[in-house]
């Protein structure tokens, strides 16, 4: 099997350098943003090679999904504004090179390949293994999960966790304070398919999220990812009826987005009190106290998701 | 469990291309965008580098999984505000490239 | 009544984190009560921030680690609270309170209030868990939070030209970010421990010097100089302070890049210490002279006072660049680094609020007709003053005391003599030459206050505004007095001399 497994591998890194090659190298946008998606679902194929099935899962709904989704919508929103004021320049081409810029290319090259080169020899002289492993294994019936990344993510690395929820956030409200939501008008939707498809996939994905939550605690999954595939369901329904945007009442939406990081917060504060420590659970409702904190991320990262995909804060706000 | 070490040989090759090619596009490339887009590949040239470390042991080290997972949460929150940005600049400014920074004599700041 | 336990600074610390995020998440579920919720909030914190000082100075074995989670390194994250921490913790909460107390009245717009306060109250938070964060990797997500908040800062001005500098900043911040983690990802590889106690005591065990540690110091230091905009990756600093709202660009300059260098300098006291050569000192110092010398005359050319101030700022970054070759002649030289580092943010951070409040008050920034303003706002031309008499480091300034402590860590290698008296000599020319620039460039700035000419107050501008910028000022000043508790509490550093 090796032989097969070998050649398989040599195939998808080929794949992804290719990829990423024409992804980096295209002068129309659109392609580039497609394969950069494409570039997604190869990784999240690597990263099942390499053992790491959350992170396959994340790379997939975050990476490939969420990201390519922002991206595409950005094309569009820059699309529009040239046709509002047009600058000459076309948004979906960058312009070409010149001398100068031939010489700064040939510069960066060459100092990118020697960066890659000393990486490369780095990387060939590390030792054979290390690695908190056995740390987590030792600790991991304490942690009130099965699977140990969650595990870690949740429990011995909580902290890293909750900023990391905190970031989310920090992205919304920077998003949100540049300008308030303009509507791109819509494009007619084509045909039946598309509707159809639409109203298929919402509830499933919103199924699948909804597992993925559950399951993180003892397989692959987790509130990131559950968050991703829900907020995948939310674009798609504002995909959907793009000239009447479900608007949240402003108040409630708000409460809802520093939900997961509140309640990380809260609880963080209560294992300084009754706990182990700052940021720690006590130990009999270790399991409770992580699926409460998944639920309240989860809803707060699909909403912010959703809201950065809509992009301006609503208008609600600034009343 | 891996049948043979081929992935923790071959991928960080891989890591280090992606880097390198990410790097090299984020500096050269002029629209936004594609900045962005090589940011992001950097990005994961990172992430392929840590797992393919990570995957040196019998299964995969948790530890690195959860570091990259994070990673990748962080790198595409800080994407998302970056697009939110460039959709900014262009409404404000027209533009989709940021030119050489200007000198002293850029229009001064409107009080808000 | 304080407890004065040992048992309290861990309480202390933690308190510390959790009030500052308590703050952010309340300004960030409440928008509309942001600015009441930042005001009382900063307050707040800088007590707090205060009374762990205080307990921290009164302590005989103060160094603390905080295992979060109850989870010990290397398993867990660690919270690190030493005499470097506590002072970075001290310098952010007074300029912050500062700025806040001047921000409640520069925006005075209820849309801009709601959008300002959240994003300001993060940045805060950040900051504090930067200097408060013992863990390799949490550090890195500390840094975006950090660099995500200040560029919203920056862009929050709207113009053109705040929108660009922002993208700029983010560009290059994101790039930094990558190649930090990066050498992260070295590091655990090669030692499998992201704890940065438990990696120096590694890196300094391990008999050879792997490439991935050599590697991972390059690519973290370069990085972070990006984020710290020190020469020659600063380009992008003075376009966004020229641009972003004042209040922003009074800790931008002062905090921001500082929490970069700090970062630096921690890993280079502890994870990197057994790398640091000769060689590479030089070539940090060098660049540290060429930024001072290449800042000061490009603050000597401006037109622009907020341009003169972002390249002044540009020009001081070199000064902690010099700490890696003075550190090599006085190992001890990296405190008055700090100290330097304390007193520009003050100074800095004064000097940028009353830029703010004059250009408030006459509607722009030009240095050639800001002369009746000047010379109406009395307050305002002396603040910039007192604080520029810091930049300068004229006594009794906490600036003074900085470059004091700085040429007494030179001067051992000009009076030893040898192959060491050469450089030693140079580092020494350089921070007194640096002063007489600062000074030229400062007098650029007050001297049309002291001309004959139109007296024109401008717009009425809130009280905060006018008064914030001298509390900084003051605070710069009286830096200088209470230098030894200073030094006394960075003496306590883990990895310092």
């Amino acid at each position: 099997m090796s032989a097969v497994l070998f050649v398989f591998d040599v195939m998808l890194l080929v794949g992804i350098g290719g990829v990423a090659w024409h992804c980096l190298t295209s002068t129309d946008l659109f392609r580039a943003v497609v394969l950069f998606i494409a570039l997604g679902l190869l990784l999240s194929m690597a990263w099942v090679r390499l053992e790491a099935p959350d992170i396959a899962l994340a790379e997939a709904a975050i990476g490939a999904g969420v990201t390519g989704a922002l991206l595409l919508i950005t094309l569009e929103r820059l699309k529009h504004l040239e046709a509002l004021s047009p600058t000459g320049r076309d948004p979906e081409h960058s312009t070409g090179s010149s001398a100068g810029r031939a010489l700064l290319s040939g510069v960066v090259i060459a100092l990118v390949g020697a960066l890659g080169l000393l990486l490369i020899r780095a990387l060939l002289a590390q030792p054979g293994q290390a690695g908190l492993q056995p740390l987590v294994d030792a600790q991991m019936h304490r942690s009130g999960v099965d699977n140990p990344v969650t595990g870690v993510l949740l429990n011995f690395r909580a902290y890293d966790t909750f900023l990391e929820l905190a970031v989310i956030v920090l992205a919304l409200l920077g998003a949100w304070s540049l300008g308030r939501h303009e509507s791109v008008p819509a494009r007619p939707v084509p045909g039946p398919m598309l509707p159809g498809i639409l109203r298929f996939l919402t509830p499933v994905a919103i199924v699948t999220g909804v597992y993925l939550l559950w399951a993180g605690t003892h397989g692959p999954g987790g509130a990131f990812q559950a968050g991703a595939v829900l907020a995948a369901a939310g674009i798609l329904i504002v995909l959907g009826r793009p000239r009447r945007l479900p608007i949240a009442p402003d108040q409630p939406l708000r409460l809802g987005l520093v939900a997961g990081v509140a309640l990380f917060l809260g609880v963080g504060v209560h294992g300084l009190l009754f706990g182990p420590g700052f940021m720690g659970y006590v130990e009999p409702w270790a399991y409770w106290l992580i699926l409460a904190i998944e639920v309240a991320a989860t809803l707060s990262i699909a909403l912010a998701l959703v809201a950065l995909f809509i992009g301006g804060r609503p208008h609600e706000e600034d009343r | 469990m891996i049948d043979w070490p081929g992935p923790v040989l071959l991928y960080p090759f891989g890591g280090v291309f992606l880097f390198a090619l990410g790097l090299y596009a984020a500096i050269v490339r002029r629209h936004l965008v594609q900045k962005v887009l090589g940011l992001n590949v950097m990005g994961s040239g990172v992430f392929m580098v840590l797992l393919s470390l990570a995957a040196r042991g019998q299964a995969t080290d948790p530890v690195a999984q959860a570091l990259t997972l994070t990673g990748i949460v962080v790198a595409a929150s800080a994407t998302a505000f970056a697009l939110a940005l460039a959709v900014r600049l262009k409404r404000v400014s027209g533009a989709t490239e940021l030119d050489a920074p200007a000198g002293d004599d850029d229009d001064p700041a409107r009080e808000r | 009544m304080i407890p004065l336990a040992a048992t309290s600074l861990p309480t202390l610390t933690a308190g510390v984190v959790a009030g500052s995020l308590l703050v952010a998440v309340l300004a960030t579920a409440f928008p509309r009560a942001a600015h009441r919720i930042g005001m009382v909030g900063a307050v707040l914190l800088a007590g707090l921030v205060a009374v762990v000082a205080v307990v921290f100075a009164g302590e005989a074995d103060p160094i603390t680690r905080i295992a979060l989670g109850g989870w010990d390194a290397p398993l867990g994250v660690v919270l690190h609270l030493d005499g470097l921490a506590v002072v970075m913790l001290g310098m952010t909460a007074t300029t912050a309170l500062a700025a806040s107390l001047y921000a409640a009245g520069y925006f005075d717009g209820r849309v801009a209030r709601r959008q300002f306060w959240p994003l300001w109250l993060w940045l805060w938070a950040a900051l504090n868990l930067l200097f408060l964060s013992g863990d390799a990797f949490n550090l890195y997500v500390t840094l975006e939070l950090v660099g995500l908040s200040a560029v919203a800062l920056v862009a929050l001005a709207g113009s053109a030209a705040a929108v660009t500098a922002a993208m700029r900043y983010l560009l290059v911040s994101l790039m930094g970010s990558m190649a930090y983690l990066m050498g992260v990802a070295l590091l655990y590889g090669q030692y499998g421990v992201l704890d940065l106690v438990e990696l120096a005591r590694l890196v300094a065990a391990d008999p050879d010097m792997p490439r991935a540690t050599l590697l991972a110091a390059a690519l973290m230091t370069a990085g972070l100089m990006l984020k710290g905009a020190l020469l020659p990756l600063h380009m992008w600093l003075a376009p966004a302070h020229g641009a972003a709202p004042a209040p922003v660009s009074a800790v931008l300059s002062g905090l921001v890049v500082a929490a970069a260098f700090y970062l630096i300098l921690r890993l280079w006291l502890g994870v990197f210490a057994p790398l640091a050569s000769s060689g590479i000192d030089l070539v940090l110092g060098t660049l540290g002279v060429a930024a001072l010398v290449w800042g000061s005359l490009q603050a000597l050319r401006a037109t622009r006072l907020k341009r003169v101030i972002a390249y002044s700022t540009v020009a001081q970054l070199g000064y902690l660049l010099l700490a890696f070759p003075l550190m090599s002649i006085t190992p001890g030289a990296w405190k008055g680094v700090v100290f330097l580092a304390v007193a520009h943010a003050l100074a800095k951070g004064a000097v940028f609020l009353a830029a703010g409040t004059l250009q408030r008050a006459a509607g722009h920034d030009r240095l050639a007709d800001l002369g009746p303003v000047l010379r109406a706002r009395g307050l305002t031309a002396f603040a910039i003053g007192l604080a520029g008499m810091s930049l300068v480091g004229l006594p009794p300034t906490g600036g003074f005391m900085a470059k004091y402590l700085l040429l007494d860590s030179a001067l051992p290698g000009v009076v030893d003599g040898g192959d060491g008296a050469g450089p030693a000599a140079f580092w020494a020319v350089a921070i007194l030459a640096g002063g007489l620039l600062s000074g030229a460039y400062v007098l650029r700035m007050v001297a049309p206050a002291f001309h004959r000419g139109a007296r024109d107050p401008g717009q009425v501008v809130s009280a905060w505004m006018v008064w914030m910028p001298m509390l900084l000022a003051l605070a710069s000043v009286f830096l200088g007095v209470v230098g030894v508790p200073v030094m006394t509490t960075l003496g306590h550093t883990t990895g310092g001399a």
